[in-house]
């Protein structure tokens, strides 16, 4: 088996070897912090185990009894609903944001910066100025709302109906500058001379936008929206500072039910069978976009 | 060179030496630094007196004290003696050595602490942890903010209309918002109100069967509450007043005339620019007393390598020395060891006598090891719409009756 392989030389060997050496501290960080957990959590997802007790094997227990959780299921209706608003409200504000940034207008660099210090913003810290602004008796929120005449103003996290619409638009908020930069790399990517000819043949602004810009953006829309979809189905900071998942409730999305169900009942095999469920959904959403991507995303 | 090294070496060892005949244990504990100096008395008093035992100290903000404890315990690890709250469910899973076999051998004076405190200390009718405090609450008021509206000061006499009536002439608006409330609450104290109704939450607090919280006297306590937050206007929502900083800053900021909470904050506000005083909770509306039995103790860890070592620490800390040093600092416990002269008589908190009243009247809130999972999954949510006004307290705690009760006969 040994002659059958290529003869490395020796120079090729000394490359390997410092090849592996160079990816060690990644694949070691790798191994102890995600993959070794992933897999413990398969296994301990068919278990029951309070972190002191003796592990005991429940087969498909914890699954069966997520499906009849009344609870989960307003937690999976909650993340549909997070997902489903925030991620294309997203996409399309950071498309125009980007878009407008594109087109050399004044003090273009310093929105950049504007849009993307929410980014690098500790999602903590933000999270708890944004419940300060939200707050429905002295926050600045509902201070302007009632300077503009709005008199039934809401109670934001305190109610079941506003609450988790401020978190989206925290997480938004937050999210927007990412998603545009991004896609201004795209937009720069596309050149110029397409748009001349385009012009040329009498193409107006708004044709060239949905027969030129973006097809040949669509490999990054495509990019953005799948880790859009990722991030946006792990939730879980904002809901913690801001809301706790209430009220009843009303704001608990699958990683905090994960958290609460590990950290706070000790049901690690129940939120280890919750996890491996985010994990399916996540696996099944991307793959069905890498499906779909056949049709509309053109790789130039 | 060389001698240099062998120098080195020769010194090095001289540090150690000594440390290979003591004993070492760990001791955990939370608290924010107003509350720390008597547990570093307590330290360097101990370790002073017995030369032959260091403690390593394993300090931690309360917002993270129980994630490092909790994964320190699972590995099987931890710190032999540590600061401890929801004693049962620690017990439960085994993570606590259980007290009363030691309690008897050395004689220690248990009968001197308050019974329902040792209570909340047990699992299954075994101690698991010797209280410090019982955390019982009292009114803290802005004397500036009653004299400003020609408010009487509460007094013992008080009843729920009282305090309503007050917080009603407290409250101050402008343009239609809210510039200070009357009252402020803390979210976890509503078992009070049930219990100064005359109500209760389950049978037992320990070991429930039934679920009581949908009985008329019950309701009604929790509608109170909500009614004071929702219809009269005059308290935070309990989310929203976490969110402008907890109750203990709107009451420090003039935000809230009065606050109901517990005897640590009278450190906190000890440089508040008002005057402010501390009253007796009002009683309920046929005059019943209640309060919270509450409080932490100190266990030792199932775990611990050095159980004699630990538990002989563990008796200088929650015994008459350590009460009597917690007693006696500036952010004061009110003591769970009343029954020893020397400790009640280094408690010399202000308003103490108010403390030590409502210590008196202390009941066991519920506590139990699935009470966690209930009060988060059922209890909690329900309460929460009361509380923001969306649901009544009749139907809210009405639609959970029934699958709280199935959970319990689980």
């Amino acid at each position: 088996m040994a002659r059958s392989r290529v003869q490395l030389t020796r120079v090729a060997r000394a490359e390997e070897r410092a090849a592996w050496l160079f990816l060690a501290p990644s694949l070691v960080l790798f191994a102890i912090f995600t993959a070794i957990p992933v897999i413990s959590a398969f296994f301990i997802s068919f278990t029951q185990w309070n972190l002191f007790n003796e592990v005991t094997w429940v087969g498909l227990g914890n699954y069966i009894a997520l499906a009849g959780d009344e609870i989960f299921a307003k937690v999976l209706g909650n993340t549909a609903y997070f997902v489903l608003v925030s991620v294309p409200v997203q996409i399309v504000l950071a498309l125009l944001c980007a878009l407008v940034l594109n087109r050399g207008i004044k003090g273009q660099t310093f929105f950049r910066v504007v849009y993307f210090l929410p980014v690098v913003t500790s999602t903590i810290a933000a999270a708890l100025v944004w419940a300060w602004l939200f707050n429905s008796n002295f926050g600045l929120i509902n201070a302007a709302l009632s300077l503009v005449g709005v008199t039934d103003l809401p109670k934001w996290m305190g109610s079941t109906r506003w609450a988790m619409p401020a978190i989206i638009i925290v997480s938004i908020w937050q999210n927007l500058g990412y998603a545009m930069v991004l896609f201004l790399a795209g937009l720069q990517n596309i050149g110029k001379d397409v748009h001349d000819a385009a012009a040329l043949d009498g193409a107006t602004g708004w044709d060239r936008f949905w027969h030129i810009t973006l097809p040949l953006l669509s490999p990054t829309t495509f990019f953005v929206l799948v880790i859009s979809i990722i991030g946006s189905f792990q939730v879980f900071e904002l809901v913690l500072v801001m809301t706790k998942a209430g009220p009843a409730n009303a704001t608990n999305t699958l990683v905090y039910y994960i958290y609460q169900n590990g950290f706070q009942f000790y049901q690690m095999g129940y939120a280890s069978a919750a996890a491996m469920l985010l994990f399916l959904i996540v696996l099944a959403f991307t793959l069905v976009q890498y499906k779909l991507q056949r049709r509309w995303v053109h790789y130039g | 060179m060389t001698k240099k090294w062998l120098a080195y070496a020769v010194a090095a060892l001289g540090l150690v030496s000594p440390a290979l005949a003591q004993s070492t244990i760990s001791f955990g504990y939370w608290g924010d630094p107003p509350e720390l100096p008597p547990f570093e008395e307590i330290v360097s008093k101990y370790q002073a007196a017995h030369p032959d035992v260091k403690i390593e100290i394993q300090h931690a903000p309360w917002s993270g004290y129980f994630t490092r404890l909790d994964a320190q315990l699972a590995a099987g690890a931890g710190p032999d003696v540590f600061f401890i709250t929801n004693v049962p469910s620690y017990a439960s899973r085994g993570a606590l050595a259980p007290l009363d076999d030691l309690i008897k051998a050395s004689s220690f004076p248990i009968d001197q602490y308050v019974p329902s405190s040792l209570l909340t200390h047990s699992f299954e009718g075994k101690l698991y942890s010797i209280p410090r405090d019982s955390a019982p609450s009292a009114l803290y008021y802005n004397s500036d903010a009653f004299d400003a509206a020609g408010v009487a000061y509460p007094n013992a006499d008080w009843k729920w209309a009282d305090l309503r009536d007050a917080a009603i002439k407290l409250t101050t608006t402008e343009g239609g918002r809210i510039t200070r409330y009357g009252l402020a609450l803390e979210s976890n104290d509503w078992a009070t109100w049930v219990q100064q109704n005359g109500g209760k939450v389950f049978d037992d607090p320990l070991k429930p069967t039934t679920f009581l919280l949908a009985e008329p006297a019950a309701v009604e306590a929790i509608q109170y509450i909500g009614d004071l937050i929702n219809k009269d206007k005059v308290a935070p929502n309990f989310l929203e007043a976490e969110q402008a900083g907890g109750t203990a800053q709107l009451f420090s900021s003039g935000q809230a005339a009065m606050v109901i909470t517990n005897p640590s904050r009278l450190g906190t506000f000890a440089d508040v620019p008002f005057k402010w005083a501390v009253a007796n909770l009002p009683g309920g509306p046929t005059g019943i007393h209640s309060n919270r039995t509450g409080g932490a103790g100190f266990a030792i860890n199932a775990n611990s390598k050095n159980p004699e070592a630990a538990w002989a620490f563990l008796q200088y800390l929650a015994g008459p020395e350590g009460q009597s040093i917690f007693a006696g600092a500036k952010a004061a416990a009110v003591p769970a060891m009343t029954g020893n002269e020397t400790v009640r008589a280094a408690f010399k908190a202000p308003f103490g006598d108010v403390f030590l009243k409502e210590a008196d009247v202390g009941e066991q809130f519920p506590q139990f090891p699935r009470f966690v999972d209930l009060s988060n999954l059922y209890i909690q949510p329900a309460l929460d719409l009361v509380w923001n006004g969306e649901s009544t307290a009749a139907d809210a705690i009405g639609g959970i009756k029934d699958k709280v009760n199935a959970e319990l006969a689980k």
